[in-house]
């Protein structure tokens, strides 16, 4: 697959205050590839999301450069273009609902552009269904659960035909069905419409089925690849404050515990069967 | 504390056009020490049925026993008041609620309303600080100054320095990192074990579900489903499947196995080294065997 | 939990289909309107309109009583300061100051039924139209207020935004409450000063509850494009039909006929 770079970070420093010692970023290069779906986690404090509110210039760095396709956030006029290409999903469902209703929602970033109400009307339709809301348009934000409240802002993102959706740590705050739900909705995005997806999250589950994954500690990007890859060495990454996904523990367990000589490749759980499968015809 | 509760239905603004039945019958009996898991979705009545516990809900019909208090639909506040000093509610996101200028003094803020005086208040302040394992330099700082994880360490601490002997948390894990969730989860087993608080937990997490407690309880649209050993409660994964609830990890690894295997491995294992010795000594008795 | 805001009353009248311009435009006017009349004739013309709007917007009186009740008492008190201080007309009764007089009477029966008509009016206006609605009419009307650096849209923006967090705080200001209900905390019971101690609890947790949604919610705003009112279009658009026109003319022909009739 052909790697486009859609946003470059380059050697980017943020502190929340001018004269604050601990720099909430420091030194971060990074490349973020079109289409991708990259998971950035850490513990909570270990600057990813800032470092997420960084690429939409909600927050500028000291120091460093960002550019989404090749606009950079500095340039204050290409910043409402970067905004409307990299859309962001808050922590919060109900801290970002601004309308009275499903579709005033989903209407406020389109009103906001300026685009004109004829085509507001259409993308308004195809964005609720393509995040299975249709039936609530008229629904007010207290009479939904939080995983609906997410779908509507993923709907009101949408409809702005981004290429960037910025998801931070948009689960944590719903249950189980809700998180599937949100996340089944941006899958199908991603793998459709092609949308880059980038999910700030401590959902290590969530992180290892993503393409690429970037870990952060204390302000720095500590690792950075294949998320089999990181989870190959899995020294260093409880310290970080993460923790190892199921596969990952299971295949250790069995190797010390089950003296079951096993390769370090499998990932998935799948994986992990074929191999034990295999394992056992051969004998 | 025993809790017995007896035919307990509870009804959201009865004879309204709202009316609706969140609790419907439900008997049940915890013995005291108990860890106590309740899963179900969001709606089967679960935070309805913990407000029982100590009284922020009353029952329309049936009763509640904790100790020797009973909590009945025509229960005076006073009788509320006792209830709630036996038993300590650990509220969703329980850090929105602190509110003082020091930790010191919010923690304190609980057992002076329950009439403990001030010098007694502040020494159970420090002991709570020390259970949740808080540095004691932290009670002088105000509690808007601390982490998100220490924030809910200290809403935690001012529930404990009550003293209660029931515990009850709803969902107490609820926007932890993996760190803080391990800590969190470890303290309250301890609160189980060491210090004999009977623990009523309500979480989404069947891992911690199938880990942590002494029985578990589903519950499904107001009904109690079955309540029992987690053993005995996740070997029904039709059940479980039925009423949309998951099961832990370790069964979910098992079930693709069986499905690999063409041959049931499922078996109500938690733990991943007793999950690993378990296949291993299943797959070396299959090679044997073959 | 179940939460109506506002009064408005969902249904499908001529009246509730009007577009919010001319309701309020015509509620405006009606009120001031009322002034004119003087006479029993014209107060019976009056009443008469008032009469029809509740008819065609097929409204339920009691809704229409309880949207009255809280403002019943400030007319009976009018009525009664005023039949008993106006002095002109023949004495009905009497006994040392006290007096009532025909002219009293009259005057407080009138002015009574001058607040009632205002009252029932703008009532139907609430009870008829979305507070959302009321709101985006609002800002169109006040629109041209912009000119002199009016920020009618921030108003507007304002409005609907609370509109939109009442019921959010209202299930948070419960959830505050239990939580310190099980830290022995009584809201409803002992004392008034140990009840007012009581609220701090509340109120602390509250206001940073706010003020982080305040926050969370101006980034999520940013993020989404928002920059005032500069380029911005509108989903919500009103439809101004023959009924709007039909309304306006009715409510100002009203004027010369009131003028007419005065005594």
């Amino acid at each position: 697959m052909d790697k486009e770079t859609i946003i470059t970070i380059d050697n980017v420093w943020f502190r929340y205050a001018d004269d604050a010692e601990d720099w909430a970023l420091q030194d971060i290069h990074l490349d973020v590839y079109s289409g991708e779906w990259l998971a950035i986690t850490g513990h909570n404090g270990s600057g990813k999301s800032t470092l997420a509110k960084c690429l939409n210039g909600l927050l500028m760095p000291e120091k460093g450069e960002i550019k989404v396709r090749d606009n950079a956030i500095t340039d204050a006029n290409a910043l409402w273009e970067i905004r409307r290409l990299v859309g962001m999903v808050f922590q919060n469902p109900d801290n970002q609902f601004v309308g009275t209703t499903v579709r005033d929602d989903v209407a406020f970033g389109m009103e906001n552009h300026g685009i004109e109400r004829g085509d507001m009307l259409k993308r308004l339709e195809a964005s609720l269904k393509a995040v299975d809301m249709q039936e609530f348009a008229e629904r007010e934000p207290h009479r939904l659960s939080g995983g609906q409240k997410q779908r509507v802002a993923i709907a009101g993102i949408i409809a702005l035909e981004p290429a960037i959706v910025i998801l931070d740590e948009a689960t944590s705050m719903l249950d189980p069905r809700g998180k599937k739900d949100v996340l089944d909705v941006m899958r199908r995005l991603n793998e459709e419409k092609g949308i880059t997806v980038i999910s700030i999250t401590h959902d290590l589950e969530e992180a290892s089925s993503a393409d690429r994954m970037v870990v952060m500690d204390r302000g720095k990007v500590v690792r950075e690849g294949q998320p089999s890859h990181i989870f190959m060495e899995p020294e260093g990454l409880v310290e970080l404050g993460l923790d190892l996904p199921f596969t990952v523990k299971l295949r250790q367990a069995l190797k010390e515990h089950g003296h079951i000589q096993l390769s370090d490749k499998a990932f998935t759980q799948k994986e992990l069967v074929d191999e034990l499968w295999t394992l056992s015809s051969k004998i | 504390m025993d809790i017995i509760i007896k035919n307990l239905t509870h009804v959201y603004q009865p004879n309204s056009p709202f009316e609706r039945i969140a609790l419907q019958d439900i008997n049940v009996s915890i013995a005291s020490g108990t860890f106590l898991t309740i899963i179900g979705h969001t709606g089967s009545g679960k935070s309805s049925l913990l407000q029982h516990l100590n009284g922020l809900l009353k029952p329309t019909r049936g009763e509640v026993i904790v100790g020797n208090t009973v909590l009945a639909s025509g229960s005076k506040t006073k009788d509320l008041k006792a209830l709630r000093q036996k038993v300590g509610m650990v509220f969703q996101y329980p850090e929105h609620q602190l509110f003082e200028e020091t930790v010191e003094k919010d923690i304190m803020f609980g057992p002076i309303n329950f009439g403990v005086s001030t010098d007694e208040a502040r020494r159970r302040a420090h002991k709570a600080v020390e259970l949740v394992h808080l540095p004691k330099t932290i009670l002088e700082k105000s509690p808007f100054d601390l982490s998100g994880g220490q924030m809910r360490r200290v809403a935690i601490a001012g529930i404990l320095a009550i003293e209660p002997e029931v515990l009850i948390l709803d969902e107490p894990t609820a926007g932890l990192d993996p760190r803080g969730h391990r800590e969190i989860m470890d303290l309250f087993v301890h609160l189980n074990k060491r210090e004999g608080l009977t623990t009523i937990m309500v979480t989404h997490n069947m891992d911690d579900a199938a880990l942590y407690s002494d029985e578990v309880m589903v519950m499904d649209r107001g009904h109690l489903v079955v309540k029992d050993r987690p053993e005995v409660v996740f070997q029904d994964v039709d059940r479980l499947n039925q009423l949309g609830l998951d099961i832990p990890q370790t069964m979910r690894f098992l079930q693709l196995l069986s499905a690999k295997a063409e041959k049931d491995f499922v078996t109500p294992l938690f733990g991943i080294d007793e999950t690993a010795d378990y296949i291993a000594e299943r797959l070396k008795k299959e090679w044997d065997g073959v | 939990m179940n939460i109506i805001i506002g009064q408005y009353v969902p249904g499908q009248s001529v009246i509730h289909r009007m577009d919010p311009r001319s309701k309020l435009i015509a509620v405006f006017a009606f009120v001031i309107i009322v002034f004119i009349a003087n006479s029993w004739l014209s107060y019976a013309v009056l009443a008469a309109v008032t009469c029809a709007a509740i008819l065609l917007s097929q409204v339920q009186l009691r809704f229409i009583y309880r949207g009255l009740r809280p403002i019943l008492f400030v007319i009976i008190l009018t009525f009664l300061l005023n039949a008993f201080f106006t002095r002109s007309g023949h004495e009905l009764f009497g006994y040392g100051w006290f007096q009532l007089t025909t002219g009293g009477l009259r005057q407080a029966a009138l002015i009574s039924i001058r607040l009632l008509m205002i009252v029932i009016s703008t009532t139907l206006l609430t009870l008829t139209t979305t507070p959302i609605d009321i709101t985006d009419g609002l800002e169109s009307l006040l629109g041209p207020l912009k000119k002199i650096r009016f920020p009618v849209h921030e108003f507007a923006l304002m409005m609907s935004i609370s509109l939109r967090f009442i019921p959010t705080l209202m299930e948070e200001t419960e959830k505050i409450m239990k939580a310190q209900a099980a830290r022995g905390v009584e809201f409803s019971s002992g004392p008034l000063l140990q009840r007012i101690k009581a609220i701090l609890p509340l109120l602390i947790p509250l206001f940073i509850s706010a003020f982080r949604r305040a926050e969370d919610l101006a980034m999520a705003m940013e993020a989404r494009g928002y920059r005032g009112d500069e380029g911005r279009t509108k989903l919500r658009v009103f439809h101004w039909g023959l009924r709007d026109t039909s309304l306006l003319i009715l409510i100002f022909l009203l004027i010369p006929v009131l003028w007419l009739l005065r005594s």
